[in-house]
């Protein structure tokens, strides 16, 4: 797109900041010297792409190496989409202004079954056949990763290829091999380029697989369709975080975005084990980081980004077995800087209250815990592992540290689940009410209670399960709402009906592509945004698709059934999941394996990587093993 | 100590608000390492005050912005630095050291100085013509859409200078104060005339009955008074 035209567009739109790729350590690499050339996608808004640390760590990756480059694209906002659309336009790269048919690879992020429908908007403003099938020579590679990779069947028909697991390694290796396809000419071999990519460890080519079903409208099997091709893909994981890649020089956003800081992560991985996380399960194993790197990096991205907070990211950071060694450090050696220290995830344990106490010099603001059940017996199906002394404890020390404002997440609709359940919710937030306003006299302590549907998820304990029908999740809601009324109580709750579009598409097979079609050329698209949800355009589309969404979200499934996703191997072992499964009948918990017993999840021995802890004045590294 | 910045906007910056320079600035000074003051209270705050804001889409030859530091620093070098960590399109003029009792830069300057060009200039004379009936009239009425309804403002007494520059560009004063500003898009479109033009704020100043004096004026000895050469300038 030339310049001046480009220009005349931003001054059209609401944002412009959005668009214009010229952001603190923006990457402009020249493109006759990189031959090999990938946009990363995020199929969302700017705002919420450039918060995602995936996105950083890759652009990094990537443009770190000679003979390679990464742009950026996002969706556009509906003003600039309807621009795009009036001026025939296409959608393009942030950096140098491209259509993004002129990269040789499109990445898009899978994190949300929500951006399903967005993905296809982009792929049609940017002027590409919606499914691969579809593509000629000239057209880009279009792999998808991220966590929807741990089951793409819904989405597999509009992708090349995908990647499964940590991709600082498996993407350059893929855009090598691209270039050196490139280099011999034989790139628009298309079939050829994708059974290379097929051999590549960690990447699945979906259209060289074929799926069988049986009468009942179940999978019987996911096959290759020829010889040579692997017969399951293995998740790519670094084993040694301390010797991977991470961004110093993150981009640092004009516009303000969703979480807008520093990004420092301590581990990746989870050992918790709770019973409904598929994060917890598709991200093990659990690799610390070192502490003296993390101080070191910590350093760099104050001096590279100018940002005024750190926040120390992973799915549990107060497991992090040095983190109060390192947020003290960072809060004393910052302070003076303007540069403040934030935990945005914290177990509900007196611990984790210190620690945001030791770091945060602000107490305005919220302080959130997640309990997800009402219940200590629900607690122990899904193996929450804290117990109600555990939470009573720590939102006292809350409110002992100044903290007036409570935020309670849970989970409605969990297997198992009974009225009395639900109630433990109410009772649980008016005992925490009530306990704030003996410890913190003179204040306005405040619960809110926030509870979303529970989304049986892929790789869980939990993937046999139904998802409530819609009326059982809206009865539930009412039941709550009525009863979490009053001074100091409040009660938000996420829309049922995203909750089970998620569970349709997050257990689906290839069939749902036709509806992800149907609902986005009725106009879906942004649907993470409430202002941009349209459940009629869902309905619709599996009105005229013939498919039954209960089929999907709704169905109890027999124990040997055979998934869309049983071909892929995310480490978790389905033998595993079904002992947890049975345990959490039983009430029974499973110990966390960063105590130094393994639990057998099966995934350290199956990818051949081991829980890499860092010691520390808590625990002590986990050595044992059963 | 305070240092008071006087830089341009242009390029693709012009497409950053108020609110994005903010953060911009905040976050170029902590990357050069300046040893901001802060304020005092739960959220601390680096002590920065800015000019007159510049709506989105402007380019600039004349910005400024007030910074408090905690210690004696050289201006010189704080230019560098600060310039070596400001994205594509702004760029440093001056950094001057200001008394620490300065009024602030919203309390003192009261006009602003626009051109504006055409991308198919309309005829001089024409352009003349338009320019000399606006300040012929003793009151030009605009409509302003606000929050609460669209209200009527009497533009003309805001309508400080007005002239015709070679190749039929327009140069304008026009006022910018606490009190009341004026838009040139507001001046041009009174005037009758269509774009597609573009807008650049060419000076901040300060009004000392015909004088003009630029913020940087303010603080150096000896005071130098712009005279009513503002339009004879550019
Ligand atoms: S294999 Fe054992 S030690 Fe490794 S993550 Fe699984 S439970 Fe933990």
């Amino acid at each position: 797109m030339q310049d001046s035209d480009w220009e005349k567009l931003l001054t059209r739109v609401a944002k412009p900041a959005r668009y214009l790729g010229t952001e603190w350590n923006a990457i402009h690499k020249d493109w006759k010297e990189n031959p090999v050339r990938m946009a990363f996608v995020y199929p969302d808004l700017y705002e919420v792409g450039m918060s995602h640390l995936g996105l950083a760590i890759l652009y990094g990756a990537v443009n770190e190496r000679p003979g390679m480059l990464m742009e950026r694209a996002f969706a556009p906002g509906p003003d600039l989409e309807t621009l795009l659309r009036e001026e025939h336009l296409p959608l393009f790269s942030l950096e140098s202004h491209r259509p993004l048919t002129d990269f040789d690879v499109l990445g898009f992020t899978l994190q949300y079954e929500m951006s399903y429908t967005t993905i296809l908007n982009i792929l049609d403003l940017a002027g590409i056949p919606l499914k691969a099938s579809e593509r000629a020579p000239e057209h880009p590679l279009v792999i998808g990763g991220g966590p929807g990779v741990a089951n793409p069947e819904p989405v597999a028909p509009f992708f090349d290829a995908f990647l499964l697991g940590d991709g600082e390694e498996a993407l350059p290796e893929l855009l090598a091999l691209v270039g050196r396809l490139k280099k011999e000419g034989a790139i628009n071999d298309r079939r050829r380029v994708l059974k290379v990519i097929a051999n590549l460890p960690g990447f699945y080519v979906p259209s060289l697989y074929k799926v069988e079903y049986n009468s009942d409208g179940t999978v019987a099997a996911v096959i290759p369709r020829e010889e040579g091709v692997p017969e399951r893909i293995v998740k790519r994981v670094i084993p040694d975080l301390d010797a991977a890649y991470f961004p110093t020089r993150p981009i640092v956003p004009f516009l303000e975005v969703i979480h807008d800081r520093m990004m420092l992560e301590v581990m990746r991985g989870c050992t918790r084990g709770c019973r409904f996380c598929q994060a917890g399960a598709i991200y093990r194993p659990v690799r610390e980081r070192d502490l003296s790197i993390l101080l070191r990096q910590a350093e760099e991205l104050v001096r590279h980004t100018g940002h005024e907070e750190i926040s120390l990211t992973s799915l549990s950071t107060a497991d992090y077995s040095r983190v109060e060694e390192l947020a003290r450090a960072l809060a004393a050696t910052y302070a003076d800087q303007g540069v403040s220290v934030s935990l945005p995830s914290l177990r509900v344990d007196a611990f984790s209250v210190r620690l945001a106490e030791a770091v945060q010099r602000v107490r305005k603001s919220t302080l959130t815990f997640a309990p997800e059940a009402g219940s200590q017996r629900l607690r122990d199906v899904i193996n929450k592992g804290v117990n109600e002394e555990d939470i009573l404890t720590a939102t006292g020390e809350a409110f002992r540290a100044g903290w007036q404002a409570i935020k309670l997440y849970f989970m409605l609709g969990l297997p198992t689940e009974r009225e009395e359940d639900l109630l433990g919710i109410v009772d649980l937030a008016r005992r925490i009410l009530d306990q704030g306003r003996k410890l913190a006299p003179g204040g306005k302590p405040a619960v809110t209670v926030s509870v979303s549907s529970f989304v049986p998820k892929p790789w869980t304990a939990f993937q046999w399960e139904p998802q409530d029908r819609l009326e059982v999740i809206k009865e539930k809601q009412k039941l709550l709402r009525s009863h979490l009324k009053g001074p100091g109580l409040r009660f938000n709750w996420h829309e049922a009906e995203v909750s089970f579009i998620e569970a349709v598409l997050s257990r689906g097979d290839r069939r749902l592509s036709k509806a992800i079609v149907a609902a986005w050329r009725r106009g879906a698209r942004l649907e993470g945004w409430s202002e941009y949800f349209n459940y009629g355009c869902w309905e619709a589309a599996f009105r005229e698709t013939g498919l039954d969404p209960a089929f999907y979200a709704c169905r109890l499934r027999r124990e040997e059934e055979v998934f869309p996703w049983d071909h892929l191997d995310f480490g978790i072992a389905k033998d595993f999941l079904k002992r947890e499964r049975r345990r959490a009948y039983e009430g029974r918990v499973t110990a966390d394996c960063r105590s130094g017993r393994c639990t057998g999840c099966g995934v350290c021995p199956g990818l051949g990587v081991d829980l890499i802890l860092k010691g520390g004045s808590r625990d002590s590294a986990v050595t044992g093993k059963i | 100590m305070r240092l008071r910045v006087k830089y341009s906007k242009g390029g693709r910056a012009v497409f950053l608000g108020h609110l994005e320079m903010l953060r911009l600035w905040q976050r170029a000074m902590r990357r050069a390492g300046l040893p901001l003051a802060y304020s005092h209270g739960f959220n601390p705050h680096p002590r920065l005050a800015f000019g007159p804001a510049l709506a989105v889409g402007i380019e600039s030859l004349a910005e400024y912005l007030d910074m408090e530091l905690t210690m004696v620093l050289d201006p010189a070098g704080v230019k560098e630095k600060l310039q070596a960590e400001l994205p594509a399109g702004l760029e440093l003029l001056l950094v001057f050291p200001i008394p620490d009792q300065a009024p602030a830069l919203t309390a003192i300057i009261d006009a602003a100085a626009y051109r504006v060009a055409w991308e198919e200039p309309p005829d001089q004379k024409f352009l003349q013509q338009k320019a000399e009936a606006l300040l012929s009239r003793p009151v030009v009425q605009v409509s302003r859409p606000g929050k609460d309804g669209t209200r009527v403002k009497d533009i003309r007494p805001g309508v400080f200078q007005l002239a015709v520059k070679p190749e039929a560009t327009l140069a304008m004063l026009l006022e910018c104060s606490s009190r009341g500003v004026v838009r040139p898009e507001e001046v041009v479109s009174t005037m009758g005339l269509e774009g597609p033009y573009r807008v650049t704020r060419t000076g901040l100043f300060i009004r000392q009955g015909d004088a003009l004096l630029a913020p940087e004026s303010i603080a150096a000895t000896e005071i130098k008074t712009a005279g009513k050469g503002l339009l004879a300038r550019d």
